[in-house]
């Protein structure tokens, strides 16, 4: 019974630590990391956060939507994958150019609106 | 003045020990998950805190003996054991996620290489461990922790409803996944009463020499410390709930936490939040590095103490570094700090029982406590808060399997 829970527990958590499976979930997350993308852009298009800060939470996120968009359930979600992703990849790559940054704010939300309306529809 | 110094052991509790990143993550995760209606089990987590430091303390002061001292005279050497090996294990992974957390942060202000900061994190809390004295480590890392108070301000400056906030103090079966709001009931609570926590404040008060005369002090420590440590939690619950919940945004990175100080306050906020959360992780990280040579000194009975030179307590200073490497092999494996984080929470809850049911029969001995014995109050908030721990330490791995993690 203990090895059954030890297994079950270890299922669980090797599952945690990948992208979400199901197409709702997926596109939960990446309107999840679009959202949050789209924040920081509009902080740096303001000027309201550092270049060390931009780049590496703009990495983590794009980290975030490459599992998904590796794992995608459907075409459509791995096109929008791509799409935050490379958003995501000119951000961090120029973390203080204001001008990029309200670019890419803009896409992120477009990206964020899009998401949601594929889990809308999925659920 | 020396009584105010002697609270400073309790901030240093309450920021280095109380909010880690266990805490960090939890709460904001809770926050972006469920807005304000957790609020009431982090009231439960301080509140277990607060009751069962105090016994400790009122132990220390009274018998002049920590907590695994105590454990293996009263529990015998097989229960002792088990409780040793339980809590070796959770301060390991406390210790490895906490160690992980130190990388992100200094990434997250410096830009630099994460595998690169794990070395340089690392190093200097070795030499922190090694060279700083322990008031001095009490200061350092308890007064720059304060620097979390920046989550308060962006709270209010987030303008929450305050009315829900409110609503949130009351206890409820929440809306939504109901294995989900399990599981952070269970998180929040855990990560407020980490058994860490106890054993280190305990071996601090045996260090600090307290005696019968300074239970005001033990108090004081326990109801300051702690309820500050709670207040920056609430902070950080109720700034998620308010900037991330609407805009559908999960907390899955540290720098998601950084982001909620950040977006109401600039970068004065952003840099407050991130030095807050270095100086914060890194205390909790000597805390745990020092309660895993505590507990394992106090058991087999070995010369112990910061205030001893390391040649004076030789391996009591080669299990504190053995800790600080083994956590840090742990997580330069490349494992998520954040998923260790939450287990190491998970887990330390399934051996909550082994830390403090023992911490209550030692305080209701009289042979050890003499006048200082429980009195009734104690002793109903031990009693229910021995029931809190025995029901989530129960219910701690279902929930993590039935919400995936939290996830759904």
């Amino acid at each position: 019974m203990r090895r059954v829970a030890i297994l079950l527990t270890l299922a669980t958590l090797v599952g945690a630590c990948g992208a979400p499976s199901s197409v709702s979930k997926q596109a939960e997350a990446l309107a999840s990391t679009a959202a949050e993308g789209a924040l920081l852009a509009g902080d740096v298009a303001d000027a309201r956060s550092t270049g060390a800060f931009a780049k590496t939470h703009a990495r983590a996120l794009l980290e975030q939507a490459e599992e998904v968009r590796a794992a995608s359930a459907s075409p459509e979600l791995g096109s929008l994958a791509g799409e935050i992703v490379s958003a995501l990849r000119q951000l961090a790559s120029a973390p203080t150019d204001r001008v990029v940054a309200s670019e890419v704010e803009e896409r992120l939300e477009t990206a964020a609106k899009d998401a949601e309306e594929i889990e809308e529809s999925a659920a | 003045m020396k009584k105010v110094f002697a609270i400073a052991l309790g901030i240093l509790a309450a920021i280095g020990g109380f909010v880690d990143i266990g805490d960090i993550v939890f709460n904001v995760e809770a926050g972006a998950t469920f807005g304000y209606q957790l609020l009431w089990a982090v009231v439960i987590g301080v509140g277990g805190i607060i009751t069962y430091a105090e016994m400790c303390g009122r132990v220390a002061a009274a018998s002049e003996r920590a907590v695994f001292d105590v454990v293996r005279e009263r529990l015998g050497v097989g229960t002792g054991l088990v409780a040793l090996v339980s809590g070796q294990f959770v301060n390991l992974m406390t210790l490895a996620a906490e160690i992980g957390g130190i990388a992100i942060a200094l990434q997250l202000l410096s830009g630099l290489p994460y595998r690169v900061l794990l070395v340089l994190g690392v190093v200097a809390l070795a030499l922190v461990l090694w060279f700083m004295p322990f008031g001095w480590i009490e200061r350092v890392f308890g007064y720059c922790g304060l620097a979390l108070l920046v989550f308060a301000v962006a709270a209010i400056k987030l303008e929450p409803d305050w009315g829900s906030v409110a609503h949130g103090f009351v206890p409820s079966t929440g809306s939504g996944d109901l294995a989900v709001y399990g599981y952070f009931v269970v998180g929040l609570i855990g990560a407020a009463m980490i058994p860490y926590e106890v054993y280190f404040y305990s071996s601090g008060a045996v260090e600090e020499r307290w005696r019968p005369k300074d239970l005001g002090i033990n108090r004081a420590n326990v109801l300051v410390g702690y309820s500050l440590g709670g207040l920056l939690s609430f902070a950080l619950m109720i700034s998620a709930g308010a900037l991330l919940l609407p805009a559908g945004i999960s907390a899955e990175l540290l720098g998601t936490v950084a982001l909620v100080a950040e977006v109401p306050l600039g970068q004065v906020g952003l840099i407050l939040a991130l030095v807050g959360m270095l100086f914060a992780i890194s205390g909790a990280a000597i805390d745990s590095a020092f309660s895993g040579a505590y507990n394992v000194a106090q058991f087999f009975g070995w010369e112990w103490g910061k205030y001893r030179r390391p040649a004076g307590a030789p391996r009591f200073a080669i299990a504190w570094f053995v800790m600080l490497v083994l956590g840090f092999l742990i997580v330069v494996t490349g494992v998520d700090p954040i998923l260790v984080t939450e287990l190491s929470v998970i887990f330390s809850v399934v051996a909550l029982p082994l830390t403090y049911t023992p911490i209550l029969l030692v305080a209701n001995d009289r042979a050890y406590m003499g006048a200082h014995t429980n009195g009734r109050l104690a002793n109903v908030f031990g009693v229910f808060y021995l029931v809190v721990v025995l029901v989530i330490a129960v219910a701690a791995i279902p929930l993590l399997l039935l919400s995936n993690m939290g996830q759904g």
